[in-house]
């Protein structure tokens, strides 16, 4: 399973990344890890494009949705009301979660790349590809990249934070059945409960804290990575408003 | 086991993700395997949930399907 999964995902993106820093960045690590990040997340973009424009139509559905949940204590005429909603709004926006699932291996593949470090292991190299002969790590000559970088760590929070608030959850669908079945709680599941609410804020610190100790490497991968979800809801988000208004 | 399970899928469900935006269903997948796992514990509701993704695809149409 796991030499399938180098065969299938890791040895490809790890070529892409030592092809790139030959041939495109001249030995540059930092600008190549930029660049594989950046064709990764592109050729994922189809896929996670619905994603995004479900997600602004939820935000806009809201109000609607809660109306609904509050005119319907039937679930099925509840979930039927919905459905008629999205088909107002555009018919059947949601790509599924199969579709998302079937992301994460090339998700993990990409960071397990910049995770094992920079060093070129050349039984990995396929051989049409050269093995490089100088490595730059040297970030803009100010970052190490084979180090650990506080800066991108914190950089790598910020933006993750950002990302995630931009993504407002929409608090629909879920806790449903939690409230249903009231009791009272204990400590316990308040302290949990709490801990979830702060999700949105404890994330970009563990992030943050996670890319730090680990490298600069997989700081600047999340930093990409991020701020190109950033940049594609925004375009998708436009578009959307030109489209339909 | 359960109840870990079930603090997962809700940690998950706070997490600000795209993937909350896929699901073709009501419930929602990960909504659907924990009330799985509350009906029928840990394999039973676990693998009611894999294959209810399985058919969470872009061909689905959209649909009430809850837990049975």
């Amino acid at each position: 399973m796991s030499s399938l999964w180098n065969t299938v995902f890791y040895e490809p993106i790890y070529n892409i990344l030592i092809f790139i820093i030959n041939n495109i960045t001249f030995g540059d690590v930092g600008f190549a890890i930029i660049l594989v990040t950046v064709i990764v997340k592109l050729a994922l973009s189809p896929l996670t494009k619905k994603s995004i424009k479900s997600q602004i139509l939820m935000k806009r559905m809201e109000p609607e949705i809660k109306q609904i949940k509050k005119d319907f204590p039937n679930k099925e005429e509840q979930a039927k009301k919905t459905f008629e909603l999205y088909k107002k709004y555009g018919t059947n926006p949601f790509s599924g979660c199969l579709v998302v699932i079937l992301q994460l291996p090339v998700i993990f593949a990409l960071y397990y790349v910049f995770y094992k470090g920079l060093s070129i292991d050349g039984s990995l190299i396929y051989s049409f590809i050269q093995t490089p002969t100088s490595l730059h790590t040297n970030f803009l000559g100010l970052i190490e990249m084979s180090s650990k970088s506080i800066f991108l760590g914190i950089f790598a929070g910020v933006t993750q934070f950002i990302q995630g608030y931009l993504s407002t959850p929409v608090k629909t669908n879920k806790l449903e059945i939690v409230k249903n079945t009231e009791e009272p709680k204990t400590f316990q599941e308040q302290l949990s409960d709490s801990m979830q609410m702060n999700v949105r804020y404890i994330l970009p610190i563990f992030i943050a804290f996670i890319a730090w100790k680990i490298s600069a490497a997989v700081a600047l991968y999340w930093i990409v990575s991020n701020i190109f979800t950033i940049a594609q809801e925004w375009y998708i988000r436009r578009q959307f408003e030109n489209n339909s208004i | 086991m359960d109840k870990i399970l079930i603090k997962i899928i809700n940690t998950y469900q706070k997490i600000p993700l795209k993937s909350h935006f896929s699901c073709v269903f009501i419930p929602t997948c990960s909504e659907y395997t924990k009330e799985a796992i509350m009906k029928y514990g840990t394999l039973g509701g676990l693998g009611r949930g894999l294959i209810r993704i399985c058919r969470c695809h872009p061909w689905q149409k959209n649909r009430f399907d809850p837990v049975k």
